[in-house]
């Protein structure tokens, strides 16, 4: 569709909206028959503004609070009350993505390289299978069948189609992008060294380190981590952070593995495709030759099928864990999946390109002889039931099939991982992508020490050389802790994951989306970006900004493009003459206390 | 420092303000005196001492299970808090090194001096009923601070960064020892504020028997009150509700001090005599 279509279509849409509203108030008006009624419909049923923000804990994420406190700030001079609230992660994302109790929430969405991530976050509840709700409870159909198309398109046509839906959302503003991370870690380049080959705490750095020339008898690599959460949970179901994902990747393999944009052969030898992307493609998988769980138990087909299974059955039934959103979004491209033989097993996609099919590739494998023992039963997967289990069950004693297996787990204080002799890395005789990972990676044991804070981290461990690198990333007022060391080394990866502020579009007040927008011109990303950031993030408008889909009607120009900050850009400072005239503008009154009125 | 190095800092510096403390409020006479007749004096009280012991282990038991229960109530009282007091932390806290300093010092040495030191001067009573208040006071503050910490979830004010953490800041390897000790949602109601004002209080009542002590317990404790929201780690309100705690828990040991000869009469004679060298003789200890 082209472009003036779409802005058509989109006045078309707002202009209805905006008779809805009209026509109710009118209806309510020509109803009410006598002024009298009128008075009290006004009095009545009106009520000052107030909303709660939810977001982590300062320990955990003071950049979080920041924003919420601007924002609180701001929103007063609109004349609406604000309580902050703080919560640990897991109450936080418990109470957003599973109990959808919030107003308004500040956290790090962790994004991804695929821009099909972007149908788990907007698709709306009624439509999507599965009956996974979006946190937001965003429900546009229009989005819908958007998101459904991109699945199908490749190339150009996608890229349109991915601008659609960029520019419906943005304006609908669901939630509001407030910019991408750029993650600071400390290392020490004592023992090990290859740091900047990749992003810092992925799968793929801690495979291509090397000793340094002084260390070569280096054994252990010791990562500190002011967060515990990767040694509280070990279940690849309910890794909805980063920070645990990537643990769980060192310590379960899957069929392929992501990198430099496509996706390769991991513990898959070779795949073949057959059918077309429009009525589903499938795949026939090969696994490489005898493969074995930690626990020796031979790698078959039949862990691939019950896998597949598994993550297919991910219902919302799962009250107490909240499933890994990443997993659903790759499972719900599977229709079916099959043995053909011991080591080889057929998956037929729903209609997708292959481009997208491939990610489902990336889930990690489950071995069947124990967590069907944790399932009700064989028919318990497929009808919820037994899924059910498998998220409430924190898995601290892992058997999965990764170069890395668990050693000791001692929650709060440590893990302890080390490398699995046989794992296929180590034979002789690789070729392909694995060929480059041969005899990887170079350390025997990985320790990940949690610490209360950035500082201890900093100060107690890496510059007293107990530790090689920090996994989390360094709070900002921390940064300047690493340069005055001289042993240690900052570095800053850009990633994938934005912080955003999210509504909770389905109650009263956030189901307009004119509020919802008012309260977005709120935010002074740019003030965010240099004041709350010190530019360790990318500010932007769009979910999407990281990748080559970005609409180019989006382009950061030092300020948002759809709803730039009302008050002076850069400061964080509006009047309240200002707060309050976008929420006039948005068809809302107030009382003579100066608090915003909603009915 | 280290973790480690502060730990062994405590150890030392602790024990030396606690013979300074106690020889300066019972004078040398009493100080030998008691150093002489301890054993026999803490095996009378031991069933008491057992308790408090008991009380701190159930308290790093209950650190295991209060926070899955914590958040299955879901009872976040920090946003309440802050609407209710707003910014008064933030506005006591003047930034200078030597004021961070001291009340770092106080907030963790100072803090357990103020816990021992009772014990330690009481010990040097032949009349074990300061004791017995001071032991039962500790356990009601505990227990109820418990309660109360497994009931909310209370972050403080450094939390939503309405106050400057400037202990962290410093000193980071303080959070290290912090966090071994307690949870940061549990900072309502302020255990240093309830402890130190217990001790406050029971000071008043001995002063007929040491009329020193309170000159040593009335400015450690004020200084670990402010210490504690200077810090930013609580709120004023913790503080209030720590310093009625005190009170309350003060009221139900003397209460328990005008029952126990009672209960005192359920007890076996035989269990009696491990800790009471008289019972034999039939006869009352005080």
């Amino acid at each position: 569709m082209s472009r003036d279509i779409v802005d058509r279509l989109t006045t078309r849409r707002n202009l209805l909206r905006d008779l809805g509203m009209t026509t109710l108030a009118g209806g309510l008006l020509s109803s009410s028959g006598c002024l009298d009624s009128l008075d009290s419909l006004a009095e009545d049923s009106s009520q000052e503004a107030s909303l709660t923000i939810k977001m982590p804990p300062a320990d955990s994420d003071p950049a979080a609070v920041r924003i919420a406190k601007h924002l609180k700030e701001n929103l007063e001079k609109a004349g609406i009350k604000v309580t902050l609230m703080p919560e640990s992660y897991g109450s936080l994302f418990e109470d957003v993505l599973i109990e959808n109790n919030y107003d308004l929430y500040v956290a790090e969405h962790p994004g991804g390289i695929e821009p099909d991530f972007a149908r788990t976050l907007f698709y709306s509840s009624f439509i999507e299978e599965m009956g996974w709700q979006n946190p937001l409870g965003y429900s546009d159909i229009e989005v819908d069948e958007l998101l459904e198309k991109q699945m199908e398109e490749t190339g150009y046509k996608r890229k349109r189609t991915l601008e659609e839906i960029q520019h419906l959302v943005v304006q609908d503003n669901p939630l509001s992008v407030i910019g991408f991370t750029d993650e600071r870690r400390a290392v020490s380049e004592e023992k090990f060294t290859g740091w900047l080959k990749n992003k810092l705490h992925t799968f793929f750095s801690y495979l291509s380190l090397e000793k340094t020339k002084s260390a070569q008898d280096a054994e252990t690599l010791e990562v500190v981590l002011s967060d515990n959460s990767p040694t509280q949970d070990l279940n690849p179901l309910t890794a909805y952070r980063n920070l645990n994902r990537t643990v769980i990747e060192l310590i379960y393999d899957s069929l392929g593995k992501w990198k430099d944009g496509s996706i390769h052969p991991w513990m898959a030898e070779s795949w073949e495709w057959h059918g077309k992307a429009k009525e589903g493609l499938s795949i026939e998988v090969n696994l490489r030759s005898r493969l074995t769980w930690h626990d020796a138990e031979a790698i078959t087909s039949d862990d691939i099928t019950f896998t597949y299974r598994v993550f297919k059955d991910m219902t919302p039934e799962t009250r107490k864990s909240i499933p890994a959103p990443n997993f659903r979004q790759f499972s719900s491209l599977v229709d079916s999946v099959e043995a053909i033989d011991m080591t080889t097993a057929r998956i037929d996609f729903v209609p997708c390109s292959s481009k997208i099919a491939k990610l489902a590739l990336t889930i990690p494998l489950l071995p069947k002889h124990i967590w069907e023992k944790k399932a009700v039963s064989e028919e318990g997967i497929g009808s919820g039931i037994g899924s059910s289990k498998l998220t409430d069950w924190d898995n601290t004693d892992p058997v999965g099939s990764g170069p890395l297996m668990a050693d000791s787990v001692s929650k709060n204080t440590e893990l302890r991982l080390k490398s699995f002799k046989g794992h296929f890395l180590n034979r002789q005789n690789l070729n392909g992508f694995v060929n480059r990972f041969g005899g990887k990676p170079v350390f025997d044991e990985l320790i990940f020490n949690v610490v209360p804070s950035d500082a201890v981290a900093v100060e107690d461990f890496m510059k007293e050389g107990r530790g090689d690198m920090t996994g989390t990333s360094l709070e900002v007022k921390d940064v300047p802790r690493v340069a005055k060391a001289e042993d240690l080394r900052l570095i800053v990866d850009s990633t994938q994951s934005f912080y955003h502020l999210g509504f909770n579009n389905k109650r009263k007040l956030f189901t307009n989306p004119r509020f919802r927008r008012a309260v977005s011109q709120l935010l002074d990303k740019n003030y965010i970006a240099e004041n709350i950031f010190n530019g360790y993030i990318q500010p932007a408008t769009t979910f999407l900004s990281r990748t080559r889909f970005a609409s180019p009607k989006y382009d950061w120009e030092g300020r948002d493009s759809e709803l730039p900050f009302a008050g002076e850009n850069g400061t964080g400072e509006i009047s309240e003459k200002e707060a309050k005239q976008l929420f006039r503008d948005a068809g809302y009154k107030y009382n003579d206390k100066g608090e915003l009125l909603v009915r | 420092m280290t973790y480690t190095e502060i730990l062994t800092r405590l150890v030392i510096v602790v024990p030396l303000l606690l013979l300074l403390g106690t020889a300066l409020t019972v004078g040398f006479g009493n100080l030998k005196d008691g150093v002489y007749n301890f054993p026999s004096r803490m095996r009378r009280i031991s069933p008491y001492i057992g308790f408090v012991i008991a009380t701190l282990l159930f308290n790093k038991v209950a650190r295991d299970f209060g926070p899955e229960i914590s958040r299955v109530l879901d009872w976040n009282i920090t946003g309440l808090i802050y609407n209710l007091e707003g910014s008064f932390v933030s506005h006591i806290q003047f930034e200078h090194s030597v004021l961070i300093a001291y009340f770092s010092f106080t907030y963790i040495y100072l803090y357990v001096f103020i816990l021992i030191f009772p014990f330690s001067v009481y010990l040097t009573l032949e009349d074990q009923k300061p004791l017995r208040i001071l032991s039962v006071s500790f356990v009601v503050n505990y227990l109820i601070g418990i309660t109360l910490y497994i009931l909310f979830i209370s972050y403080g004010p450094r939390n939503i960064l309405e106050a400057q953490e400037f202990m962290y800041n410093f000193y980071p390897e303080t959070q290290t020892l912090t966090s071994k000790v307690n949870s940061n949602t549990n900072v309502f109601p302020s255990l240093h504020s309830s402890l130190s004002m217990t001790v406050v209080v029971l000071s008043w009542k001995t002063r007929n028997r040491y009329p020193r002590m309170i000159y040593l317990t009335v400015p450690v404790a004020f200084s670990v009150i402010i210490a504690t929201m200077y810090l930013g780690i609580h709120w004023l309100t913790d503080v209030v509700a720590g310093i009625f705690l005190a009170l309350i828990s003060v009221r139900v040991a003397i209460l328990w001090e005008e029952r126990r000869g009672k209960y005192a009469g359920y007890v076996p004679e035989r269990i009696k005599s491990i800790w009471d060298p008289d019972i034999k003789q039939n006869k009352n200890t005080d």
